[in-house]
């Protein structure tokens, strides 16, 4: 009979919700609010403290999964680190002594006047009991939000694009077989004369694109060209001429 | 106000292993409704809460599937409430494919009291049990009691607050807490 109880228990649904919502009474919500407060008041400071110290880490975390189109103010690391410190109600001059470092030293890496690092991380997430990766996160998202803004930096970085630098082919040895070979090439020239060989580059890619996510053994389109094409024959490299 | 994806795992029943599975907000037209065999309009009932935000797990494996459904919202834009949860009619009777979805979510929920809310609404989820027949009821108030470490709170309300809290995100998000 207790085995039948127990399985039934074990299987309870454990749905909760209104079969039609309807909204608190006032009568409800002042209860709610006093219970609320009741129970607080009996929280530890160490409770509360904890507390704190979980939201904001838990804010940081949000921040930094956040997708970029989705952050509309960067949050830097200043502004948490301010949070941490205002629910310890700890100076910023006591916060870098307990790190070993003088306060204006510390301010340059907080303000951004100089990258924050590793060492730092690793100081700010064993005080703070975080990861030190999450303050990483923070700076980096930052540090791309900010190149991201400015729209002739952002336009700058398109022109870098591995199409432009290598040449994927494949040949066809005597058995049949196909054989994929990669050629690195550097990049000559001027911007102007740069842009001109990365379409040709990306064109000769496409064609040959096919072929190699073919290589597994499947049918491959144009087979005929390909069997026709030579054996690759490596182009003069060039050097980097200066801009 | 919508908290990004959580990364969980939840327990395969036949296997018992545990599988990856994602805790993540969902549009109010993809929450599940009655005509899906649910107990529960979610899709419906999101509309007429202020501010509510829908949330669904389901496998990583299987990211079409819901494995339980979620409403959250703020009442009175300060305490953290579940207005709504349920599991997968798959994950409620004999043979069910998953356990651990109603503390995943349920731990969610109490994650975001700690993320959204404020001084004493922190760590503090409030959600209410009023079922039609009393025996359902009560046995409901002993499931979310001995499970979830919830206590009660005023007009049929129940709350999980702090120590309780705090275990089920250890328990099922694998979140322990540093700050003890």
């Amino acid at each position: 009979m207790e085995n039948k109880k127990k399985r039934k228990e074990k299987f309870q649904d454990i749905a909760i919700g209104q079969a039609e919502y309807k909204e608190w009474s006032a009568e409800k919500v002042a209860a709610v609010k006093a219970a609320v407060k009741e129970h607080a008041a009996k929280r530890s400071e160490e409770q509360k403290l904890s507390n704190e110290m979980v939201a904001i880490e838990l804010k940081m975390i949000h921040y930094v999964n956040q997708e970029s189109q989705n952050t509309r103010k960067p949050i830097k690391i200043a502004d948490f680190l301010s949070q941490y410190l205002s629910v310890m109600k700890l100076s910023f001059k006591r916060f870098a002594e307990g790190l070993d470092t003088k306060d204006s030293n510390l301010k340059k890496y907080v303000d951004g006047e100089r990258s924050f690092n590793g060492d730092l991380a690793m100081k700010f997430g064993s005080f703070f009991h975080t990861s030190p990766d999450l303050w990483l996160k923070v700076h980096a998202k930052n540090e791309l939000l900010q190149l991201q803004e400015n729209k002739k930096d952002s336009q700058r970085y398109k022109r870098y694009d591995y199409t432009t630098v290598i040449e994927i082919g494949s040949a066809v040895e005597a058995n049949g077989a196909r054989k994929t070979s990669v050629q690195v090439e550097s990049r000559t020239g001027a911007s102007k004369k740069g842009v001109g060989y990365a379409k040709h580059s990306a064109k000769s890619y496409k064609a040959e694109k096919s072929l190699v996510l073919r290589d597994s053994g499947s049918k491959v389109r144009g087979s005929s060209k390909v069997a026709q094409k030579d054996s690759y024959v490596p182009k003069a490299v060039g050097k980097k001429q200066a801009r | 106000m919508k908290a990004s994806p959580l990364k969980v795992k939840i327990r395969k029943v036949d296997t018992d292993e545990y599988v990856p599975a994602t805790i993540r907000h969902a549009p109010n037209n993809s929450l599940p409704s009655i005509q899906d065999g649910w107990r529960f309009n979610f899709n419906k009932e999101i509309r007429k809460i202020k501010n509510a935000i829908g949330y669904t797990l389901t496998v990583d494996e299987t990211p079409h599937i819901t494995e339980g459904a979620l409403i959250f919202d703020l009442k009175f834009e300060q305490l953290a409430f579940m207005s709504y949860i349920e599991i997968a009619p798959h994950n409620k009777k004999k043979p069910k494919r998953f356990d651990d979805v109603a503390g995943c979510l349920i731990a969610f929920a109490f994650n975001e009291s700690l993320r959204l809310c404020e001084g004493d609404y922190k760590a503090l989820l409030v959600f209410d049990i009023s079922e039609e027949k009393w025996v359902d009821q009560k046995k409901l108030e002993s499931i979310y009691t001995k499970n979830y470490g919830a206590i009660p709170f005023p007009m049929g309300g129940w709350c999980i607050m702090d120590a309780a809290g705090y275990a089920l995100r250890e328990r099922y998000l694998g979140i322990k807490n540093n700050n003890k």
